[in-house]
């Protein structure tokens, strides 16, 4: 685990331990009385008194050493005070639920509402005595409840997390729960809410002894500036008495809200932000990548990083394949195997820090228009490619389609965008066929995404990217979220649309068994590279890599007799540490010498393609293991 | 066939106020209505179906953590009646729940040995038994894995720590609620194969909870399909996957990917689509559609047969009443009209 050891945060370490450190060992080498008075009264800096005297001749350096301890005491110690209480009533509350958490919910809104500084006031004026213990004590009654309203809602929505059903399906006990394994949870705000704390008690103390209503008989930051001010220091020039009190209570809370910055993007990872170097060279146009045949796409050694602060990870390295017009591509993955990477590659989806670092995207326009450079079209000419030309079907529809817009005005916002000539009641009468098309009825166009079922929610998604008729659609696991009798529908739905329609799709899941049965040709992918690909036909009959092999062996069946199934052991590997050689040769059970140090290319064997040493004559070791068995 | 150790009788839950989601529907949904199951030492039974069928509530209501609104549930012929404290814990020593998201399911701040030495502690059981739990699960070796917070451990090995969690309190009912579906694919087969091992190695009764029937299929002995909150129909996992009684069962089955049907037969289910469609001028059927759902709402459920607005079979009097149950072959039973006598129930 790294350290927020940011810039801002190591500042604001270095302001509050110099404070702390200041007021701390301070007295220990400043031996002057804070409070005597001497003859040499209202003097400016020199050498017997470094930063002045007060009109009484009391020496402002010793005031600020020893007003520290009692300010930044009084801070903390409200601090400790104010994030118990918030703490054990916030976790009460937000664990209870029910008639105490309604109970305990009023009692912090009351303290919420009322305004802070009048009731210190006034809790203030009634103090019997006015030691500093009693001072940080009416300052935290009054600066607990807002991190107590925090805490609540945040252990509201930790106790719904599956771990802490795991725990008390496990029997775990009530108060374990809160303590062990909620409260850690929520470590960082705690922290953070202390703080912040730490700085309205601070702020609190000098308001109250500015105000005269503090512990005017003990020195602090806040009755130096009292006394200061009821001395008239400000007419009378005396700026070495009331700027370093004033100056140590700023520079503290910056301090503390610097550190607090840091706790923030400690716990949460995206306000980061992103300082990485990034490739100087745009990707090169790989070379007369042109496209053959009634290829509507070819991509062409594409290779996709994450720059991250360590080594870039390779999450999709050398893939080259080929979309034909009106083909299914089905490309099967696992997580980390970079098939969504590669999408999002092709539909220039990718987000910083993924880059292209090299390959190339042909996109040929039915026309027979000249092919066009996918990777290296600028703002205006993405935007009208992206949608006319290719669009994009996601897992979850809720996702990509607008909540709070009806399906109508989405479907509109495509139309007016790339067809502005178009008249409303056209773009309206487009839409209400498209979506008839995929089987909801026209009126539908006035619902929202919420009132449709999942599945009607994703044929709507398909409909719009149906809309200004694409010659590609890539659907990223367009059915996972669904259920299998949906799913099922969806599917043929696709397929019958591709057949009026004749757009090419590429296809992409975890589930080769989909594939197998509904695509054309298959590309199996394998930690960022395909390892195989060929037909749906060639594929079922005898798969050439063990992995595909070892997929479809896994898979239990519904038809047909019982039979073994074989598993592959290990787990998918991890992106940024790819095991050498062949990325599944741990797991490979005909791996040989060779697989752990050559990396194997993609091999042609009649048309089909694989990346495995067992296909190479010249590596693979003799007698050669038989990797392909007839399928049942 | 043994006895049962753990049984649940006509279990019915009702979930009502704000716990819902859909806003401005103060009706109770009945997610849980009417489920009986048995569970059998050494065996497994799948429970089978889509989300929303309500499956995943009855392993809560199993494992304690909701009370039934209706229902009973015995553990060795007794009924249980615990909700908190001792007693539900007592409870636990026996009957354990594994949930389906191990990234979830874990606590991220508290290391594997925490975890797991917590739940030893929690049901009695010596602390050093934690490297033979860690083995069991094959996560060997088990200083390695010991010490190491969920958040370095794959998905495969963070659900083979919460079978671990399960395990420590050798319980003798096992409730395992979609444990692989959250798992990569070529990891899928292993996980359901160690549980199958621990099933025989304890003599576990499990319930295995899945949308997947054809995984059902060759890890249960039998198999219960629900839809819509109620069991439609139960039997032994060959006789349900290859002779399905229920249409919704059939069609199920029908829908599941299968690369060995032959090429240009195409699974065919009647479609949501193709019925709106054809029922489109139908009032009744529009203002169906208007809260549809794939699973029908179970705040207004369909009258009778909740089947019945999906089935293509559907006959009157499947809109009267929820059909009494047939047999249909040794211990294969189905809630369905299409086979029983009109009106008998």
């Amino acid at each position: 685990m790294r350290l927020p050891l940011s810039r801002k945060v190591v500042v604001g370490l270095c302001l509050v331990a110099f404070f702390v450190l200041l007021s701390l060992i301070g007295p220990l080498f400043m031996h002057t009385d804070p409070q005597a008075t001497g003859p040499d009264v209202l003097q400016a800096p020199s050498c017997r008194h470094l930063l002045g005297t007060t009109q009484t001749g009391e020496d402002v350096l010793a005031q600020l050493i020893n007003g520290g301890r009692v300010s930044l005491g009084v801070g903390a110690l409200a601090a400790c005070v104010a994030t118990v209480l918030s703490v054990t009533i916030g976790l009460i509350s937000g664990y209870a639920r029910g008639a105490v958490d309604g109970v305990l919910s009023i009692i912090t809104s009351v303290f919420l509402v009322i305004p802070a500084l009048p009731l210190l006031i006034v809790l203030a004026g009634y103090l019997p005595n006015k030691g500093i213990e009693s001072v940080a004590i009416v300052i935290s009654v009054t600066a607990w409840a807002s991190g107590a309203r925090v805490i609540r809602a945040q252990t509201l929505s930790v106790r719904r997390r599956d771990y802490i059903e795991a725990a008390r399906a496990s029997g775990e006990r009530g108060h374990r729960i809160i303590f062990a394994e909620i409260l850690p949870n929520e470590i960082t705000l705690i922290a953070a809410s202390f703080l912040s704390s730490v700085v309205v008690g601070i702020l609190a103390e000098a308001g109250l002894s500015f105000l005269g209503l503090g512990s005017l008989t003990t020195v602090s930051w806040g009755s130096m500036l009292y006394y200061a001010q009821n001395a008239q220091a400000l007419l009378a020039g005396a700026w070495w008495w009331f700027i370093p009190p004033g100056l140590a209570i700023a520079l503290v809370g910056t301090g503390l809200a610097l550190i607090n910055f840091g706790i923030d993007e400690y716990a949460n990872p995206r306000l980061r932000g992103i300082r990485r170097k990034m490739p100087p060279s745009p990707p090169t146009p790989a070379a007369a990548a042109e496209v053959a045949g009634d290829a509507v796409l070819s991509i062409r050694g594409l290779s996709v990083d994450y720059l991250t602060d360590a080594d870039p990870v390779h999450a999709v390295a050398d893939v080259d394949l080929t979309l034909h017009r009106g083909e299914m591509l089905g490309i099967a993955g696992e997580s980390g195997s970079g098939k969504s990477t590669l999408a999002n590659a092709v539909a220039r989806l990718l987000r910083p820090p993924a880059m292209v670092t090299a390959g190339s995207v042909r996109y040929q326009p039915r026309s027979g228009a000249d092919p066009v450079d996918v990777l290296g079209l600028d703002s205006a000419a993405l935007r009208a490619f992206r949608w006319a030309d290719l669009a994009i079907v996601f897992q979850s529809a809720m996702n990509s389609l607008n909540p709070v817009l009806t399906i109508g005005a989405q479907f509109d916002d495509v139309l007016r965008a790339h067809r502005r000539d178009m008249s409303a009641i056209d773009r309206r009468k487009r839409a209400a066929t498209l979506l008839e098309r995929v089987g909801i009825p026209g009126e539908r166009l006035r619902s929202y995404p919420h009132e449709l079922s999942g599945g009607m929610r994703q044929r709507a998604a398909i409909a719009i990217a149906l809309v200004l008729d694409p010659d590609v659609i890539i659907m990223d696991e367009p059915t996972t979220a669904l259920d299998v009798v949906v799913q099922r529908e969806i599917l043929q739905e696709i397929l019958q649309l591709r057949q009026d329609y004749g757009f090419a799709v590429i296809f992409i899941t975890h589930d080769l068994t989909l594939l197998l049965e509904i695509c054309d040709t298959i590309a199996i992918m394998y930690g960022g590279r395909v390892v195989e690909s060929g037909t749906a036909a060639e594929l079922h009959a005898g798969p050439m890599h063990p992995y595909t092999r070892g997929l479809l062996d896994s898979a239990p069946r519904l038809r047909g007799d019982l039979r073994a199934l074989h598993d592959i052991p290990g787990a998918p590997p991890d992106l940024s540490a790819l095991p050498a050689g062949c990325a599944f040769h741990d797991r490979c059970s005909y791996a040989f010498d060779s697989c752990v140090d050559t990396a194997p290319p993609l091999l042609d064997r009649s048309g089909r393609r694989v990346a495995c040493l067992l296909h190479d004559s010249a590596l693979r070791p003799e007698p050669v293991p038989e990797p392909v068995r007839g399928r049942p | 066939m043994s006895e049962a150790v753990l049984e649940a009788y006509d279990l019915v839950k009702e979930f009502r106020g704000s716990t819902q989601r859909r806003v401005g529907k103060p009706a109770p949904v009945r997610a849980v209505d009417g489920v009986s199951l048995s569970l059998q030492p050494g065996r497994v039974t799948a429970l089978v179906g889509e989300s929303g069928s309500g499956k995943s509530t009855v392993a809560r209501l199993l494992s304690g953590l909701y009370p039934p609104t209706a229902g009973r549930v015995l553990l060795d012929g007794s009924a249980v009646r615990v909700r908190r404290g001792a007693a539900f814990r007592r409870y636990t020593d026996d009957v354990q729940l594994i949930l389906q998201d191990p990234f979830s399911s874990l606590n991220p701040v508290h290391t594997v040995r925490y975890t797991l030495t917590r739940a030893l502690r929690l049901h009695g059981q010596p602390a050093d038994g934690l490297a033979n739990l860690l083995q069991r699960v094959n996560l060997t070796p088990a200083e390695q894995f010991a010490d190491r917070f969920p958040h370095q451990l794959s998905g495969g090995q963070r659900q083979r720590v919460a079978i671990a969690r399960a395990l420590a309190a050798r319980p003798r009912v096992l409730l395992a609620d979609e444990p692989v579906s959250m798992l990569d694919v070529s990891i899928r087969l292993g996980m359901l194969r160690l549980l199958a091992r621990l099933t025989e190695e304890d003599n576990l009764a499990v319930l295995y909870i899945t949308h997947d029937i054809a995984s059902a299929r060759y890890f249960a002995a039998d198999i219960l399909v629900m839809y819509a909150g109620q069991l439609i129909e139960r039997g032994p996992a060959e006789s349900v996957t290859q002779h399905p009684v229920h249409p919704y069962t059939q069609m199920l089955i029908d829908a599941a990917p299968d690369p060995d049907r032959p090429r240009g037969q195409e699974a065919q289910v009647p479609s949501e689509a193709t019925r709106e469609r054809s029922h489109k001028h139908s009032e009744a059927t529009r203002e169906r559609s208007h809260q549809h759902s794939d699973v029908p709402s179970l705040a207004a459920p369909p009258a009778g047969c909740r089947f019945q607005p999906r089935c293509p079979l559907a006959m009157p009097v499947c809109v009267e009443s929820f059909p009494a149950e047939t047999q249909h072959g040794t211990d294969h039973v189905a809630h369905c009209w299409a086979y029983g006598e009109k009106g008998s129930a």
